[in-house]
């Protein structure tokens, strides 16, 4: 396999809870627990997984926004988590990150011609002022705004509007991989599709790759190559898009597929409703952590946790009904 | 599909919602709104943020402050005007014969008291049933909407529950007093897609076990495509276009409607085309415009538009506000 843009390997986030102080065996959020994954140049990873599964915490240990617990993060073939403080710095105009709440992640008391030219001189990217100003129009036609805009405030914009602002500032420092940790979840659906197409456009103008975070697997469908799903924790099932939509494996992907409501009203689908709610992160379920839920449940699923397998070439997932040590035919389910 | 002989439960004529604005002025939130629903039947409302569904669900349940704005209009509900009806009155009909369920589950639920207590608190102001009766009625309903350990849930207080378990505590309590109309606001926005499925396949049963109208409140089309009966899409206030399910999302008329369709994400198309967005935002409903609401952002506009805002065109059951309809005699 070519070297990938990012390779993730084993990477634990893990949360103390409780009184650490009197409690020296505290309890933990294993809010990401062992997750490898690679993402090659070019391509969008999407993650998708309900509230809670840990698909944000990973995204940001990423940029190391939150310190990993352990494991590795090579980016361009560097280990991103023994970086110094300076390196990581560095490092950061190269990764960069868009939030979810556009209002939240731009500073009010900014103009947006000071918010983007900030990211500009941080980075020391462009000579003078004068430079960086033009720099800034130039974004700012990029995604979709107009250059009257530079001197405006960020409660002045739309949602839409802000989301442009944020995806501005982070493609001003020439990242190759941009982070969209829910980039649309927070915006009307006309808008939504305007935010979809731009990412699309931008992606082929600066020739990003994209980490693709979000809830809605639709979202996750229309923009990605390859999709990873995540659990408690946990990644379940990677695939490629085709691959993983024509087929899913993991009978939690399945239910999360069925769950969507389709627009046509005839089509009335197998369904299959899941019970209960996600377990908590503080004290999951023994073995597979799906399994109080899943229903394709073996004993052994209480007792083993799954490893991961390749069902098929490209295709990972873990779960005991596709490990032939234990299901003797693992097609069948 | 809700049978045509049914009874007009709610009809809403003429409705304009007020909210004071900072200059002194006015805002209308809501413009000449009418609707009908029949017992037993689903209709939803569809629109983005600012469009007045929410608004147009807490007036028909009188809980716009009287400070705030006031509804004009009429608002029939078995034959009794809800905008003329003594507050008194107002009282026994919320929770009873008409109830609501909210979209955060987190806030709309008393943090300082029990679950018990505030399901037994509907069905207390609203029976003369003893209090062991009203205990076993609210354990009763908290089974029916598929809560585990009811008993026990009864003692507990709203922070020990999930966002699903919370909603399904919030439609028990509408349901206690078999409402013959259930307002829904964003049901299930806050929640999981698969807690979403256990929601919706929920209120799906419920409405078939009690009878139970439910007006819809949602931007979600899907939810729309697998609860509604009647679909309504608001803009900017209006009522844009109003059909039933199949053929408001399989032969939508309005640019708008058509514009909305278009930018949910297929997930049954497999092909890479790109979406096709609505250009531009909404507008701000401050702004007084004349025209057609929807004409800047319209790839259909043309210049009467820009000059008059359109009526409602009315072809039978079908609705559609929008001038390239005017000189149709049935819609095609």
């Amino acid at each position: 396999m070519t070297d990938a843009l990012l390779d993730v390997k084993e990477l634990k986030v893990y949360f103390p809870v409780g009184n650490r102080f009197f409690n020296k065996n505290s309890l933990f959020v294993k809010a990401v627990d062992d997750i490898s994954f690679r993402v090659q140049k070019g391509e969008t990873l999407g993650i998708v997984g309900e509230s809670g599964c840990g698909k944000s915490t990973m995204g940001r240990s990423i940029l190391r926004l939150i310190e990993p617990t352990s494991g590795s993060v090579k980016f361009k073939g560097r280990e991103v988590t023994d970086l110094s403080k300076n390196e990581l710095r560095k490092l950061r105009s190269d990764i960069q990150i868009v939030f979810q709440d556009p209002y939240a992640s731009l500073n009010p008391q900014l103009t947006v011609e000071s918010i983007l030219g900030e990211a500009l001189s941080t980075h020391q990217i462009g000579q003078h002022a004068k430079e960086r100003k033009e720099m800034v129009t130039d974004l700012l036609v990029n995604v979709g705004l107009s250059p009257k805009h530079a001197g405006r405030y960020p409660h002045e914009f739309s949602g839409g509007q802000r989301q442009r602002i944020g995806i501005a500032r982070a493609i001003a420092v020439n990242p190759s991989l941009i982070v969209a940790d829910e980039p649309v979840s927070a915006l009307d659906v006309s808008v939504q599709a305007q935010i979809l197409n731009l990412f699309q456009h931008l992606k082929k103008t600066y020739e990003l790759t994209y980490i693709f975070i979000a809830h809605d697997l639709s979202v996750v469908k229309h923009v990605s190559d390859r999709i990873g799903v995540m659990y408690l924790g946990k990644m379940v099932e990677q695939a490629g898009k085709k691959q993983l939509f024509q087929k899913p494996l993991h009978p939690y992907t399945q239910a999360l597929m069925s769950a969507i409501p389709s627009l046509d009203p005839d089509m009335k689908k197998e369904r299959i409703i899941l019970k209960g709610d996600v377990p908590s992160p503080i004290s999951p379920p023994t073995g597979c952590y799906f399994n109080p839920r899943c229903q394709f449940r073996m004993e052994v699923c209480e007792k083993v946790k799954p490893r991961e397998i390749e069902a098929e070439p490209g295709h990972f997932v873990s779960c005991h009904l596709y490990d032939r040590d234990i299901h003797p035919n693992p097609t069948e389910k | 599909m809700a049978n045509t002989e049914e009874k007009e439960l709610l009809k809403v004529e003429n409705m304009y919602i007020h909210f004071k604005a900072e200059n002194g002025g006015h805002i209308q939130a809501v413009k000449d709104l009418n609707l009908t629903i029949k017992e037993g039947e689903t209709l939803a409302v569809v629109g983005e943020s600012g469009c007045g569904k929410s608004v147009t669900s807490l007036s028909l349940m009188r809980l716009i402050p009287k400070n705030a704005g006031y509804t004009e209009g009429k608002i029939l509900f078995e034959g009794k005007d809800l905008n003329k009806v003594s507050e008194r009155e107002m009282r026994s009909i919320r929770g009873n014969t008409m109830s609501m369920i909210f979209q955060e589950p987190m806030t709309s639920l008393n943090p300082v008291h029990k679950i018990g207590k505030q399901i037994g608190e509907v069905i207390y102001l609203h029976s003369s049933l003893s209090q062991a009766e009203i205990k076993e009625k609210s354990i009763e309903m908290l089974k029916k909407v598929g809560i585990p350990r009811a008993e026990k849930i009864m003692d507990e207080y709203p922070h020990q529950l999930s966002g699903g378990m919370r909603q399904r505590v919030m439609i028990a309590m509408a349901m206690a007093c078999t409402p013959k109309l259930l307002i829904a606001d964003e049901p299930t926005t806050a929640l999981d897609v698969t807690i979403q499925a256990q929601i919706l396949e929920l209120m799906n049963e419920l409405k078939k076990d009690f009878h139970t109208a439910i007006l819809l409140i949602t931007h979600d089309l899907g939810v729309v495509a697998e609860m509604a009966d009647r679909v309504m899409v608001m803009y900017y206030g209006q009522i844009v276009e109003q059909a039933d399910v199949r053929t408001l999302l399989k032969k939508p008329k309005h640019p708008y409607t058509v514009g909305l369709l278009n930018s949910v994400p297929d997930m049954n198309d497999d092909s890479d085309k790109p979406l096709v967005p609505i250009v531009g935002n909404v507008p701000n409903l401050g702004v007084i415009q004349t025209g057609c609401p929807f004409y800047a952002r319209c790839p259909q506009a043309f210049q009467k538009c820009h000059l008059e805002n359109p009526p409602l065109f009315e072809r039978g059951e079908q609705w559609v506000r929008c001038w390239l309809y005017e000189n149709q005699e049935v819609i095609a």
